[in-house]
């Protein structure tokens, strides 16, 4: 996924948005909530596991960056998406709480026995449901930046930036969180149609 | 073959290819806002668009202080020589004569390095003369 997606209906980046709408331009505005609001919302719904909690911190999010606009430089450093993810993982650390309960690994059922299209559906969903169980599991700073690097599709230097850490930090962070996960999931491997190899 | 220890630091470790399907099953079917919470994101942003500033209109002068300021004020047109020098004129001719209405008092007090006759004597003679040195020479260049 482009860190900073250039929109075919507007081919600003995100900067030079958000420094247009610290000028006024409400319309800027809209575009950059397209591309910007759903990033947010999925970080605080992976780290969270809460939907309310999760609109709530990417409202908040929001608000802040649009607070923060009047001063942005649209040529300077900072980029939005970074910023916003920051802001992010901050709002959910303060959080740290889940409104609903992530199911237990064990108690992620086993497909039934629908038609083969249906069976691969089924899979894809509990393999998602399994992976959340487990990624609460994991301490907090290994959970943001293994969600960060494989389902946001951050580069390392772009998490790096976000959590306010160095590269090296980062890669030791998903290695580590990495091998939790494995050694959580090995078990329902069988069981979620995948080889145990 | 001795296991590299650093192997998990750069990504090569048996996990990473045993996890690429969980994440996948997770990308496949992302948490996704809905419109009502798009919506208020929205709300939020025009409510706190910010709003240029007006800069704060010049408050209204005097006609005498407008005229002083178009002369005093550099790169602004100066009025025509006509009524430049006719206003110049009134005013020193004003200010002479406070200073005739004044001049005896003056006198009495004495001029700094004059005496007191000295002072009675030379100051009308050195007004007077300054008045209608000046205002020939305004009147000269009108």
């Amino acid at each position: 996924m482009p860190f900073d997606a250039n929109d075919p209906a507007d081919p600003r980046s995100d900067s030079a948005l958000l420094a247009a709408y610290g000028r006024g331009e409400q319309a800027a505005a809209a575009v950059l909530t397209a591309r910007l609001a759903p990033r947010a919302y999925r970080l605080a719904a992976r780290y969270l596991g809460d939907v309310a909690e999760a609109e709530d911190v990417a409202q908040e999010a929001m608000l802040r960056l649009w607070r923060a606009a009047p001063g942005w430089q649209a040529d300077g450093p900072a980029q939005p998406a970074t910023w916003l993810y920051r802001v992010v993982m901050n709002l959910c650390t303060d959080k740290r709480r889940r409104a609903r309960p992530i199911a237990p690994l064990e108690a992620v059922p086993e497909p039934a026995d629908p038609a083969p299209a249906a069976e691969a559906r089924l899979h894809q969903q509990a393999r998602a449901e399994a992976l959340e169980a487990a990624l609460a599991t994991l301490p907090p700073r290994q959970r943001q930046a293994v969600i960060l690097r494989h389902l946001e599709g951050l580069s390392n230097p772009e998490i790096a930036a976000a959590m306010e850490i160095g590269i090296e930090a980062v890669e030791s962070l998903t290695a580590r969180g990495k091998r939790a996960l494995a050694a959580q999931l090995r078990p329902q491997q069988e069981a979620l149609g995948h080889d145990t190899r | 073959m001795t296991p590299d220890k650093h192997a998990s630091l750069r990504g090569n470790a048996p996990e990473e290819g045993a996890l690429t399907p969980w994440f996948e099953a997770a990308r496949a079917d992302p948490p996704a806002p809905s419109s009502a919470l798009m919506a208020r994101i929205l709300a939020d942003a025009a409510a706190a668009t910010p709003r240029p500033e007006a800069k704060p209109a010049a408050p209204a002068r005097a006609g005498w202080l407008r005229w002083l300021g178009a002369v005093l004020a550099p790169g602004n047109a100066l009025p025509t020589p006509a009524p430049l020098a006719a206003g110049l004129a009134t005013a020193l001719v004003l200010g002479m004569g406070l200073g005739f209405s004044l001049a005896p008092d003056a006198a009495a007090r004495g001029v700094p390095g004059l005496g007191v006759a000295e002072a009675e004597a030379g100051a009308e003679d050195i007004m007077l003369s300054d008045l209608e040195r000046a205002l020939g020479a305004l009147l000269a260049e009108g």
